[in-house]
């Protein structure tokens, strides 16, 4: 069960990362640039190309299922890569309109537009426009209050979840007339013009992370205050059927995926990743993936003379006790997303931390 | 204006407030207080600690005014200076998640008067046992809780 596979790709925070459909190259973010590694040889990560323009941190990156690269940055902007016939990427420019850094961005299922949450306590829907050749933004505001930390793609390209620092979990209608066909009616309404509101709920702390799950009829999130949230809507306008709050004692998470419609794996703080099981009757914490309490120190590294000095330096302890955590993610895990999957639901995930590692793990 | 990064720009825009939601907060009269707190005394009087403790995280005064809080704090605080050192595991291990937090909760209130800042060693014996056993939880929870004392 604790089968994963290890990429040391950088020295920097990952913020983000994304891996392209044929799973044989990894976007990652490092500082102002993405970089692109390949992945083919086993063991052997090769930088393909550089994605610079941004002049600031990129926080975000995504990829289109056609081979769009999206990324968004604290300067406020986001570009959009579109891979040429030498293996380079053409960026263009995307004016989002907004005062405050870009916190993250996702592309519709479809592949045609684009959504950007920022500090501005505004979400950028983005689509193209072909008589200007250019793509143009449009704003939900209302009734954001706070940042917008994450957001999730229903998978009629029209639904979109987002989660914010006001504490709330959101469902938002994107629909631009001259883009999206008219969706059928689901669980989350009907009649869908852009900025409707569909669900509203106060989880009570920062919402880090939002997703639908698989069958697109509820959403789970994670807050600040170290729970994972399942919110179910009712038949009506705005209506939440039924929450149910799975608590921890680790440290606040910052990311989860679906594995299946009734398993959610969340990670972040605690540097492990976590798995929640059950349905509309209850969701509770199963196992944990790659856990520090099934491992046992391996005391070779704390004996050397080098380690105790820089303890010695670093802490001012001379406790013989490296820093070293038994977990594979020695930093915060900042994403998760899906790597591979079957008819039974996901079988590989990857995930990107604070220590520069890219992990792919077996669920 | 050497410290102009530290300009609150938004101040001057009506749409950048922040508003928090409002919250239900369980608020007391002096009465019902009263009655409480009398409860609390006279289970520390009976030596029940386990029983003064449940009663104080059971229903704080989130809503109340700060007096009420100041006199609701004091018996909290009596009741924690009451129990042995040596009893406190075995009354934490006894209480449930949203107890614990609410204990966590009360200590880092009692902290911040001046009533408490006297008996700090007491608050901070109570502290370093509830985080032995069970962990960074209710620190993560009373940071991100809304209600306060």
């Amino acid at each position: 069960m604790s089968q994963f596979i290890e990429l040391n790709l950088s020295k920097d925070p990952i913020y983000d990362h994304c891996f392209s459909q044929d799973r044989k190259s990894v976007a990652i973010t490092r500082q102002n640039n993405v970089e692109i590694y390949d992945l083919s040889a086993a063991g052997k990560p090769k930088l393909l190309t550089v994605l610079q323009h941004h002049d600031k941190t990129v926080t975000a990156v995504d990829i289109s299922k056609d081979g769009k690269i999206v990324t968004c940055s604290q300067d406020r902007n986001a570009l959009v890569w579109e891979p040429t016939a030498g293996g380079e990427y053409k960026p263009t420019l995307v004016l989002l309109r907004i005062n405050r850094a870009a916190t993250s961005v996702k592309w519709s299922p479809c592949g045609s537009k684009f959504a950007v949450g920022s500090s501005a306590r505004v979400i950028a829907v983005c689509y193209f426009e072909v008589e200007n050749d250019w793509w143009i933004s449009k704003h939900i505001k209302r009734p954001l209050k706070s940042t917008v930390l994450s957001l999730d793609w229903h998978e009629n390209s029209v639904l979109l979840a987002c989660g914010s620092t006001d504490g709330h979990v959101r469902v938002f209608s994107t629909y631009i007339k001259g883009v999206d066909t008219k969706p059928p009616a689901t669980v989350w309404g009907e009649r869908l013009p852009f900025q409707t509101l569909c669900l509203d709920y106060n989880v009570g702390s920062w919402v880090h992370d939002v997703k639908f799950d698989p069958s697109y009829s509820f959403v789970a999130a994670v807050g600040n205050d170290s729970a994972v949230y399942f919110v179910y809507p009712g038949p009506g306008e705005q209506e939440v059927a039924g929450v149910f709050k799975a608590r921890t004692s680790y440290l606040p998470f910052r990311t989860l995926i679906f594995a299946s419609p009734t398993k959610v794996v969340a990670a972040g703080h605690n540097c492990h990743p976590i798995v929640f099981e059950g349905d509309s009757n209850g969701w509770q914490q199963t196992y944990a993936i790659d856990d520090p309490a099934t491992k046992t120190k391996t005391s070779h590294e704390s004996q050397s003379a080098l380690n105790l000095f820089r303890q010695l330096d670093l802490k001012g302890s001379s406790d013989a006790n490296s820093g070293e955590l038994l977990t594979v993610h020695q930093n915060t895990i900042n994403v998760l997303r899906p790597f591979q999957a079957d008819s039974h639901g996901l079988l590989r995930f990857s995930s990107c931390g604070n220590d520069g590692k890219i992990v792919i793990f077996d669920v | 204006m050497e410290d102009w990064r530290r300009i609150d720009v938004d101040q001057y825009d009506p749409d950048l407030q922040y508003e928090p939601d409002p919250i239900d907060v369980p608020a007391y009269s002096a009465q019902q207080l009263d009655s409480l707190v009398t409860e609390i005394r006279s289970s520390v009087s009976r030596g029940d600690a386990l029983g003064a403790i449940k009663l104080c995280v059971a229903q704080p005064p989130y809503g109340s005014d700060s007096a009420i809080k100041t006199t609701y704090l004091q018996a909290v605080l009596n009741a924690f200076i009451s129990v042995r050192q040596s009893e406190i595991p075995n009354i934490v291990k006894s209480l449930d998640m949203d107890e614990t937090d609410t204990l966590v909760k009360l200590l880092y209130s009692l902290m911040s008067i001046k009533e408490g800042q006297k008996s700090g060693g007491v608050l901070l014996g109570w502290f370093d046992k509830v985080v032995e056993i069970v962990g960074e939880r209710p620190i993560v929870s009373y940071v991100n809780s809304s209600l306060t004392l």
